[in-house]
């Protein structure tokens, strides 16, 4: 059983790291205004 | 922060996949956390163009380390088309600003939004690969990439199907049998005392080792004597049972079946 969790831990770990290093999702709710305005890239 | 709230959903949702099955442990996985910080640092307002260059880098290694585990090329497809409409627009993930407004959010191009990989424009060559696609539920709206949905799809399968179902899974030991000796089907001897113990040691001995049994069985008298660890001494009455063996045997599992069978005595 402790092997389980920890192995459910390492996973969430990487699953997390691969959504935060690769996903690009937009999430509208938090936009409050623009922060930042920059030229046309 | 929604985004991160997202990645901590994905993550749970890796967490109960992994408690019900084990999947294949990828190699390498600091990689990923080098590949992440800058992408964090940007959603975090930490926005460093050449830092972007560090997540790919990375980010191509750790799929390149890991290219045999199932779901990691599905990953690596997305990671590549999400950071390739990234890299068109300095680092940042494009979102057309029609689409933000027909869901009521109105930018000008060129702005970074808070709290996000993106920024707006009016259009792009890789309009198709930016974050276009709509998901709305009564907590949270997204607006995701394909490269986004591939990513979700390989890490699935990686969590899924990357080792095979306890049903699927061979017995290791059958990996390393010999070729000759694994297609066919062994006998069993029967626990208890035999009326030949000499056959029976030999049976043993033959059943430990397919060389051994295949030597037996074109040459009995000579490979029983001969055995480099074990001296097995057989009567005439062994001796004329062996060679009846082989002489009806054709096979070294029929061999070993008939051993077996006169063995136990039946």
């Amino acid at each position: 059983m402790r092997s389980k969790i920890l192995r459910a831990l390492a996973a969430a770990l990487l699953v997390g790291t691969i959504a935060a290093a690769a996903m690009a999702p937009l999430a509208p709710p938090p936009i409050r205004g623009p922060s930042t305005t920059i030229a046309n890239w | 922060m929604t985004l991160f709230a997202v990645y901590l959903f994905c993550a749970l949702v890796g967490a109960i996949i992994a408690l019900w099955r084990a999947p294949a442990w990828p190699r390498y996985n600091l990689l990923l956390a080098i590949a992440a910080v800058p992408q964090i640092g940007h959603v975090l307002g930490i926005r460093i163009s050449e830092m972007f260059i560090v997540s790919v880098v990375a980010m191509l290694l750790w799929c390149v380390c890991n290219y045999r585990i199932a779901g990691v090329p599905v990953v690596a497809g997305g990671a590549a088309l999400n950071m390739l409409a990234m890299a068109w627009h300095g680092g940042a993930m494009p979102v057309r600003a029609d689409i933000l407004a027909d869901l009521g959010y109105h930018f000008d191009a060129g702005v970074l939004l808070e709290g996000s990989k993106d920024v707006v424009v009016h259009g792009s060559p890789l309009w198709l690969l930016s974050d276009w696609l709509p998901l709305t539920t009564d907590f949270v709206t997204l607006i995701i990439s394909p490269g986004d949905l591939l990513i979700v799809g390989g890490v699935l399968v990686w969590l899924l199907f990357s080792r095979p179902f306890e049903s699927e899974r061979k017995p290791p030991m059958l990996a390393f049998c010999t070729p000759a000796a694994s297609a066919e089907k062994r006998p069993r001897l029967v626990q208890g005392h035999s009326a030949r113990p000499a056959l029976t040691r030999l049976a043993l001995l033959a059943a430990a080792d397919p060389a051994l049994a295949e030597r037996l069985l074109h040459d009995p008298l000579d490979a029983a004597d001969a055995h480099p660890h074990y001296h097995v001494t057989l009567d005439a009455h062994d001796r004329a049972t062996l060679a009846a063996i082989c002489a009806r045997a054709r096979t070294v599992g029929e061999f070993l079946g008939e051993l077996a069978a006169e063995v136990d005595g039946t």
